[in-house]
């Protein structure tokens, strides 16, 4: 266990994208003329994966992550940097590569469209050469831990999104990947699913070690799964290290939301903390954690206030703070 | 009415900035419809030169110049007066992309309509120079008159708008059934014999011609395409212009019954 | 190869199961076909009435001609054509990811991937009139020339897929020419007739750069028993180039499509 099982190398991404304005006149001009901008999608990151870890893949959209996911699972060529996982490059997009990865993204499938998702199994079987018995084995596991038993004969079609995302990892994990990428995998699926699959995705790799990359964007998902995070903004990596260690650096806060009885009320707001939104009346305060407690038992005592939640802050503003302090890793 | 001309030129606008985004594709589209005549000429032509020069039926006479000019005009109107709606219609059911447009405050065969003649403006512009290219090739038979050529310009109107029309009912009978190939191809079908897409009608075999004078598919192009070549007899020119507007009428009529009663199948079914 | 031959088997179970919710659409084809066979032989048949002979073809000549049209046209959308306008959809909504992911050649899994099964409806319907046609012209078609006419069928089918790979690997810079295959049905289009009635440019493009003369005239011929050994060998040779030359820029796409070549 002496050499990580992914190794990323100051790696880079840019494209150069076509740029245009919106209408006919600007349409006939770029017949002639274009203009291209280059853009630089990942900018030199770098990071190792140690075999059977679960790493969260964090940071706001436009981030970079699913282009650095896509260099990884040999989708995309890189500009610059190195990359390795179980000793592959995975950008030369070996065979024998290919067989022991996975990639799963949220928001486009594999499985057919028009047929139940058991075909398209038989049809991974196949192209995985995974061995008749082996292929039954894992399926019978599949089938008990996700529930699809009902689901398997069905056209895809027919399925909700969360029962087509549990059919899309089945299809990903019937030939056993060591590495497993995740792509928003819960995306747009409702809240007892995502449950659902994230505890069997924490199953997937206690029981087998497999070696998990995931990108998602609800917290929640993160927080159960992966004992580390890499934050990256920009292309850039901001952080990597202990999920735990990551909020109670980066997010020792939390949201007040407030709806107050008078302007008066709403303008003395400022006096007990950092106004983050104010929109007439409705204000949302940034208050330290331990500190939280007291300030609002004196907002409530001090001020007229109509109504008041506190929330703790989303993925984005902790990766927001992440980037506005600047810490790194 | 200020208001019409306000929707079709913001939709004109969208569908000619659409078009000349895809316009690659879309020249391909376009310069397809030139393949077929193109096909016919060189068989008739091939013909023509086995019998010695022309062939004739009756009191009509096709010399191969006269056929390079009947196949030249008819491509130009074909392509003027095509549609492609009764191809888009069923998958637009089919992926539910219909709802959303019966939500708009207007009938979604107007932006149909506007996005047709974005299409037809766009691709005329860049067909001009094959068309004429073409006419130098083929050293086609000028006009027997020019009166006529005049008259071909409402006749070639009234057949864009019809045979817009009569597409669009076609299209439209995707509502009741899912087998719209079949029914396409059918009326592709009746379309290449009767419009003139494969012989001027004067050639066909008497019995068919009959049929196709009377049919809606020669109002819809061979009649202004005859007008054009100043080859329709005089006398016969008022019946050219009533059976026009007769099929105009009936495809009015149709379109109307077909999409109230078929938008009533539509949301009954469950869309 | 072996393994490949085995995928493709599963490939062609999948798809029917897929086809058979469809049932119906058989029939629809049979129909469309006709009437498509129809709009094509009374065609001809109207320029036939004027001359027995257009450029020296008979009309039971150029019925042959037309059959094997047909039937190539039914391969055409049974095997490649579902498979080609499917990788174009897939460059668009970005799923040809998954494509590349598998652990087999990306060229075989996306062109062998789906057959569309009802369309053997029209290559029935050409089988049956290349049979009627060879009858009616009593040609007597021994073993031999029916061993040619396959070769020749297959390398013409080759030949289709080899350009429309080309194609279809074109999208890869400009996923907006999503009709692009219209090009070989414009060419194909116009091999249903003799390419003798064409002016000479066009039959000079219509032999080399889209070789529809390989694609149907060479199997008509080979029917009839009027190409030697030799012809057959060259329409082989075509083919094998077509694919080779169609297979490397290809993997030139794919290699755009990753970014390498950027």
């Amino acid at each position: 266990m002496s050499d990580p099982q992914i190794r990323v190398d100051d790696l880079k991404k840019s494209y150069r994208v076509h740029e245009r304005e919106a209408g006919t006149k600007a349409s006939i001009k770029s017949l002639f003329k274009r203009t291209y901008k280059e853009v630089e999608a990942v900018k030199g990151v770098s990071f190792t994966i140690e075999p059977g870890e679960v790493v969260g893949f964090l940071g706001p959209n436009g981030a970079g992550k699913t282009t650095t996911l896509k260099m990884l699972s040999g989708l995309l060529f890189p500009t610059g940097g190195a990359a390795s996982v179980m000793g592959y490059t995975p950008w030369n997009r070996e065979q024998k590569y290919l067989r022991h990865i996975s990639l799963v993204m949220g928001n486009r499938n594999q499985l057919m469209w028009d047929i139940p998702a058991m075909d398209s199994f038989l049809v991974n079987r196949a192209v995985y050469q995974i061995p008749e018995k082996q292929f039954q084995e894992t399926l019978d596991e599949l089938i008990a831990l996700l529930d699809l038993e009902k689901l398997l004969k069905k056209p895809v079609r027919g399925l909700s999104l969360g029962e087509r995302m549990k059919c899309e990892l089945a299809a990903a994990l019937l030939h056993r990947p060591a590495v497993l990428f995740l792509d928003e995998p819960t995306l747009g699926v409702d809240v007892t699913m995502q449950v659902r699959i994230r505890q069997f995705i924490g199953e997937q790799n206690r029981k087998y070690g497999t070696t998990v990359l995931l990108t998602s964007h609800y917290m929640a998902d993160v927080t159960a799964l992966c004992k580390r995070v890499i934050v990256i903004h920009r292309g850039a990596l901001l952080y990597d290290g202990d999920l735990s260690a990551l909020s109670d650096r980066i997010a020792p806060f939390k949201l007040v939301k407030l709806d107050f009885e008078t302007p008066e009320a709403a303008q003395k707001a400022g006096d007990y903390g950092l106004v983050t939104e104010q929109e007439e009346m409705k204000v949302t305060l940034r208050l330290p954690r331990e500190e939280t407690s007291s300030t609002v038992a004196r907002l409530l005592a001090e001020l007229p206030v109509r109504d008041l939640t506190v929330e703790d802050p989303s993925i984005e503003e902790v990766i927001e703070q992440v980037f506005a302090s600047g810490v790194s890793a | 009415m200020t208001r019409w001309i306000q929707i079709y030129r913001a939709q004109l606008k969208v569908g000619i900035a659409a078009m000349l985004q895809y316009r690659f594709a879309v020249l391909i589209w376009a310069v397809w419809g030139f393949v077929g005549p193109l096909i016919s000429l060189a068989v008739w032509t091939a013909a023509t030169a086995s019998r010695g020069g022309s062939i004739s039926q009756g009191a009509t006479t096709f010399s191969r110049a006269d056929f390079a000019a009947y196949f030249l005009v008819f491509m130009v109107f074909s392509h003027l007066t095509m549609s492609w709606d009764a191809m888009e219609f069923a998958s637009r059911i089919r992926d539910g992309q219909l709802s959303p447009q019966l939500l708009k405050p207007i009938h979604p065969i107007h932006r149909d309509v506007a996005a047709n003649l974005a299409f037809k403006i766009v691709t005329s512009a860049m067909l001009l120079p094959v068309w004429g290219l073409l006419i130098l090739i083929f050293k086609p038979t000028p006009p027997a008159n020019l009166w006529q050529p005049i008259l071909a310009v409402p006749a070639l109107l009234i057949a864009g708008v019809m045979r817009y029309l009569f597409n669009y009912c076609v299209a439209l009978i995707a509502f009741w059934t899912t087998r719209v190939d079949a029914i396409n191809q059918l009326y592709f079908t009746l379309d290449s014999f009767l419009s003139g897409r494969i012989a001027p009608l004067a050639l066909l075999p008497l019995w068919l011609g009959t049929i196709a004078t009377y049919s809606p598919f020669r109002s819809m192009i061979s009649f202004p395409v005859e007008l054009a070549l100043g080859r329709v007899p005089p006398s016969q020119i008022p019946l050219g212009f009533a059976l026009q507007i007769f099929w105009l009428s009936l495809s009015v009529i149709a379109l109307r019954k077909m999409w109230n009663s078929g938008i009533r199948q539509y949301s009954a079914v469950g869309a | 190869m072996m393994r490949y031959l085995k995928l493709f088997a599963v490939f062609f179970r999948t798809s029917v199961q897929t086809d058979m919710e469809y049932r119906a659409d058989f029939f629809t084809r049979i129909i469309a076909s006709l009437l498509g066979l129809l709009t094509t032989v009374g065609g001809l048949s109207v320029a036939f009435q004027y001359t027995a002979t257009i450029k020296g073809w008979s009309f039971a000549q150029a019925l042959v001609l037309l059959a094997v049209y047909y039937l190539m046209d039914g391969l055409i959308e049974t095997f490649i054509a579902p498979n080609m306008r499917q990788i174009m959809e897939q460059v668009r909504n970005g799923t040809l990811d998954f494509v590349l992911l598998k652990p087999v050649s990306p060229q075989f899994l996306a062109t062998f991937r789906t057959v569309n099964v009802w369309r053997l409806a029209n290559v029935m319907v050409g089988m049956g009139l290349t049979v009627y046609t060879v009858g009616r012209l009593s040609l007597g078609v021994g073993a031999a020339q029916s061993v040619n006419f396959a070769i020749t069928l297959v390398a013409g089918a080759v030949i289709v897929y080899s350009l429309w790979l080309c194609l279809v690997t074109i999208t890869f810079w400009a996923t907006r020419i999503d009709n692009i295959e219209q090009i070989v049905w414009q060419a194909f289009e116009a091999g249903r007739y003799p390419i003798e009635i064409y002016p000479a440019w066009l039959r000079g493009a219509l032999s080399y750069v889209i070789p529809i003369a390989f694609i149907i005239t060479v199997p008509a011929q080979a029917l009839a028993g009027r190409v030697g050994g030799g012809f057959i060998g060259i329409s082989v040779l075509v083919a094998f180039v077509a694919v080779m030359g169609a297979s490397a820029f290809w993997r030139f796409g794919l290699k755009h499509y990753t970014g390498a070549s950027a």
